[in-house]
């Protein structure tokens, strides 16, 4: 697919994209800033639609935005007016549960991301973190057909995102959901990903397609081990070659 | 906002300073009559029953206004914000009415309605319609898209979507809305009730001119004071307290 925002003459944000991810397969689509990534993922979400092409999901052409993809952003977008466990709840209500039963998947993914004891709290209430464990909460409740994830740990500190990370990674390996995440960082990407789409600099396009073999269950210690060197340095020379381009286009 | 105990005590100085220059002869005690004096024209109008008639009578016809103007701002704000008909019919036409005075139509009001209850409900909710509406607007167009998106991918629609998501975000500005709206209230129902009526706060204000009571004139304006910011202490406390989101932020 290609994506343009405002007609022929308008800004190509990516072209020729195309891919495949499997399910239960956790895919990573890795690129500088401003490369057209989020547009890519917006576009599998049914937010946006291709300018050229289509997106699939099980055979099935995506036309607007449903449950089949969950979909969790930078930031958050919890709603404020509602509590914690009113949140996470909203999926399974919109799925026909009923309010006891909802509030009960609400309460053990509460559980689950370690937010025992907040069900009642305001969205105010929570820090960065937490924002994201209940936004990752949210999104898991409503049992997607695919998750996408929107650069979602890059506003948090780096002690909390390998929190979430490590997170996402345990509660991933248990249920194996199928999973498009988008981001700029390579660690993130070695760390999470079955596969790593790198995308070149802006119009995006795939110029990489990379196999990550490491052995599952996986830690964050992964990083630190001499298994990952060779192919952190093959992404971070192509990653820096790309995200040169960028700057210099923007001279 | 003042809080109501911070104006007791700046208050009480300014009354016995009046009522000091006032014995002191400083002041035309038959035009400007002294605090004493007020009290005991508010004493009497309490004890005729007068003050306790049009006090319901004022708050009736402001809170019933108030009501009407907040929900038809709230609905045509959904109107002009979220449809097409909305956007390109109704969105100038009430823009053009928007521009009028909003007192400026008592006159037409009354005849085409009558010298009655109804075109004073009317004057009310036509000056608490237009806050909320253009807020209501404002709100709902505005709503952050990755509210909608989100909600969207949980599988929200519809009406639902409305209600539980778009109508909660614009809360905020609704309310900022629905404040400026108390005032206008209490501005054009004075405006009513001075052109043609038989009680209220506003009435009493009138007649009293006519009479010549200036006592009775403060003792109405005082009475309007304390019902106004009343009325908007009330309205703060209540949004806290059923919407306390909306109040976080500001």
């Amino acid at each position: 697919m290609s994506i343009r925002f405002g007609g022929i003459e308008g800004l190509t944000a990516c072209t020729r994209v195309e891919f495949e991810v499997k399910p239960g397969e956790f895919v990573v689509v890795l690129g500088p800033s401003g490369c057209g990534k989020s547009s890519i993922l917006y576009a599998v979400a049914g937010f946006i639609r291709p300018t050229e092409g289509l997106v699939l999901i099980d055979g099935t052409e995506v036309i607007e935005p449903s449950a089949d993809c969950g979909v969790m952003f930078q930031s958050h977008k919890l709603f404020p007016w509602k509590t914690v466990e009113e949140n996470i709840a909203i999926g399974p209500r919109m799925r026909g549960s009923s309010n006891i039963e909802a509030r009960r998947i609400s309460r053990a993914l509460i559980h689950r991301v370690g937010l025992k004891g907040f069900e009642l709290a305001h969205i105010s209430e929570l820090s960065g973190g937490m924002t994201q464990r209940v936004n990752l909460a949210r999104t898991l409740a409503a049992d997607p057909k695919v998750i996408l994830l929107d650069e979602p740990f890059a506003s948090l500190d780096s002690q909390t995102r390998i929190d979430m990370q490590e997170l996402l990674l345990s509660i991933w390996e248990n249920s194996r959901k199928t999973v498009l995440l988008v981001t700029h960082d390579i660690d993130e990407a070695l760390l999470l990903a079955d596969r790593i789409l790198l995308l070149s600099s802006r119009p995006g396009s795939v110029v990489g397609r990379f196999l990550v073999p490491y052995a599952r269950p996986r830690s964050t210690s992964l990083l630190s081990s001499g298994q990952v060197l060779e192919l952190k340095s093959k992404l971070f020379t192509l990653l820096r070659s790309e995200q040169r381009k960028t700057t210099e286009n923007r001279r | 906002m003042v809080k109501l105990r911070q104006s007791v005590l700046p208050l009480a100085l300014v009354a016995v300073l009046w009522e000091v220059l006032a014995h002191a002869g400083l002041l035309n005690m038959s035009f400007l009559p002294p605090p004493t004096k007020i009290t005991l024209a508010l004493l009497e109008m309490g004890a005729s029953g007068e003050l306790s008639t049009d006090l319901i009578m004022s708050v009736t016809r402001a809170l019933g206004g108030f009501l009407a103007g907040t929900v038809v701002g709230v609905l045509l704000g959904i109107g002009t914000a979220r449809t097409s008909l909305g956007r390109y019919f109704l969105l100038p036409v009430l823009q053009s009415l928007r521009s009028i005075p909003s007192i400026a139509i008592l006159p037409f009001a009354i005849l085409l309605l009558g010298l009655n209850e109804v075109s004073k409900y009317f004057l009310v909710f036509w000056g608490v319609f237009f806050p909320v509406w253009v807020n209501s607007h404002i709100g709902i167009a505005g709503v952050d898209t990755q509210y909608i998106w989100a909600a969207r991918s949980l599988g929200v629609q519809g009406w639902r979507l409305l209600w539980e998501v778009v109508l909660p975000a614009a809360v905020p500005l609704i309310v900022a809305g629905m404040r400026v709206g108390i005032g206008l209230a209490f501005l054009n129902l004075v405006a009513a009730e001075m052109s043609g009526a038989s009680a209220g706060l506003g009435y009493r204000v009138s007649a009293s001119h006519l009479v010549f009571r200036p006592d009775k004139m403060l003792a109405a304006l005082a009475a309007l004071s304390l019902l106004g910011m009343a009325a908007d202490a009330a309205f703060g406390l209540l949004v806290k307290r059923i919407l306390p989101w909306s109040v976080d932020r500001s």
